[in-house]
């Protein structure tokens, strides 16, 4: 496993940004019966989610989420030095889009832009990108943008997806700070699971062609067609019952911390029932573990973020609080960070 | 746990109805046996037995019994 540890570096404010529209789980549809619902809510704990309109991007939701950060915490553009856009849904396939963001946000053009592709434990992998260019000389703030509409990607018909993402973005905000708290990471990688979460076609591997719009049934009922998401939801359970636990408990021992010194438990909000069996299987005290997905469903790369503002505001700004980020899935990677709150001084989460 | 509790627990858990469950029901020809129901079954697993069990192994299951011997058979009264 990779591990490492980040110091003089912190993070100062995140902002998340969720669409207004609200979709419930229970609304009656053709695909799922009334009994196939309500199991499911009982298990993933999935109410509700957030979905877009059809013209909002995922860049859009990170705009709004980025600016009012910037507007809330008054900070000069002309000091955010690099900026990081993480995704599964970008507006383009060329060209990238923090570049584009750049622009909208009115931020300098001396500065550096990188998009990253990452899925759900994106968070946890740009946190350690955003930081460790935070560590260069002359970057002194950068802006790191994490932001899925995953409701474009997904077949309503699909049994394994379509009841379980949703919409948002936020924005967290790095910057160079001699006096921070190290922050412990852990980063993962296992790609013989790289077709376990998977968008066939319309990559250069299999191009898009007239075929990659039909719509297949497959064994379980489900219909999608090959530029729509797929997931092996047994594939991926079994993976995060082998890796997360353990891997949690690795990043406690690499950063000398006791697993009770870490005032909550973020991980990412893939399922109630997998977030509890990791939590029952490191003997976390339940309400140190942080759960939101009852309104946001699996966001992806943008639910640990979400979680700390929907959950967390007010109880950890400023604080000498630590608390244990997770995040795992498309890849199949995962990993985790230990972060200290002390110099995190916004929290804010809105609707737009 | 004597099995006909546990054929009861898993009736219970994946809310099977109008259905006479036994040890030799085939897994498919219920309605309520999909991916809820795999993790409702590791959860009885671990919960009641201790025993983990994995989604992949609950992919190749055909009858009920065979969900009894991937928990152990030993493990019944």
């Amino acid at each position: 496993m990779g591990k490492t540890c980040i110091s003089g570096v912190a993070i100062k404010g995140i902002c998340s940004a969720v669409p207004k529209k609200v979709v419930k789980t229970d609304a009656v549809n053709s695909v799922f019966s009334e009994k196939e619902l309500r199991k499911f809510i009982k298990t993933t704990g999935i109410k509700e989610r957030r979905f877009v309109e059809d013209d909002v991007c995922a860049s859009d939701l990170g705009f709004y989420a980025a600016n009012k950060l910037i507007e809330d915490l008054d900070i000069d553009k002309n000091s955010i030095n690099a900026i990081v856009f993480l995704s599964q849904t970008p507006d383009y396939k060329i060209p990238f889009t923090s570049n584009i963001l750049q622009e909208k946000l009115g931020l300098s053009t001396e500065i550096f832009t990188y998009d990253i592709n990452a899925g759900c434990a994106g968070y946890i992998s740009g946190l350690a990108f955003c930081m460790s260019l935070a560590k260069m000389d002359n970057i002194d703030k950068v802006l790191l943008i994490t932001a899925e509409t995953m409701s474009k990607i997904l077949s309503k018909k699909d049994r394994s997806t379509s009841l379980m993402f949703g919409d948002g973005a936020a924005a967290t905000l790095i910057e160079k700070d001699k006096s921070a708290a190290p922050v412990f990471i852990s980063l993962n990688s296992d790609g013989k699971g790289s077709s376990v979460i998977q968008i066939p076609d319309g990559g250069c591997r299999n191009p898009i062609s007239t075929q990659s719009l039909d719509n297949q049934e497959y064994e379980d009922g489900s219909i999608r067609n090959n530029t729509q998401l797929m997931m092996n939801g047994g594939e991926v359970f079994d993976f995060t019952m082998r890796v997360v636990a353990k891997n949690i408990a690795e990043t406690l021992d690499f950063s000398g911390f006791r697993k009770g010194e870490m005032s909550s438990y973020v991980l990412h909000q893939s399922n109630k029932f997998i977030i509890n069996l990791i939590g029952n299987e490191l003997g976390l005290d339940k309400e140190r573990l942080v759960i939101n997905i009852d309104r946001f469903g699996n966001t992806s790369s943008v639910s640990i973020p979400l979680a700390i503002t929907s959950d967390l505001k007010g109880e950890i700004e400023q604080t000498d609080k630590n608390l244990l980020l997770s995040g795992y899935g498309a890849g199949l990677t995962y990993g985790s960070a230990i972060i200290n709150c002390k110099k995190l001084e916004y929290l804010k989460l809105i609707e737009v | 746990m004597k099995i006909e509790e546990f054929i009861d627990l898993f009736v219970e858990e994946l809310e099977i109805e109008d259905i006479e469950v036994t040890q030799d029901t085939e897994l498919s020809s219920l309605a309520e046996w999909d991916s809820m129901a795999v993790l409702a079954v590791i959860a009885i697993a671990s919960e009641n037995f201790n025993v983990k069990i994995t989604a992949m192994q609950l992919k190749d299951v055909k009858l009920l019994k065979d969900i009894i011997n991937l928990i152990g058979a030993e493990q019944f009264e």
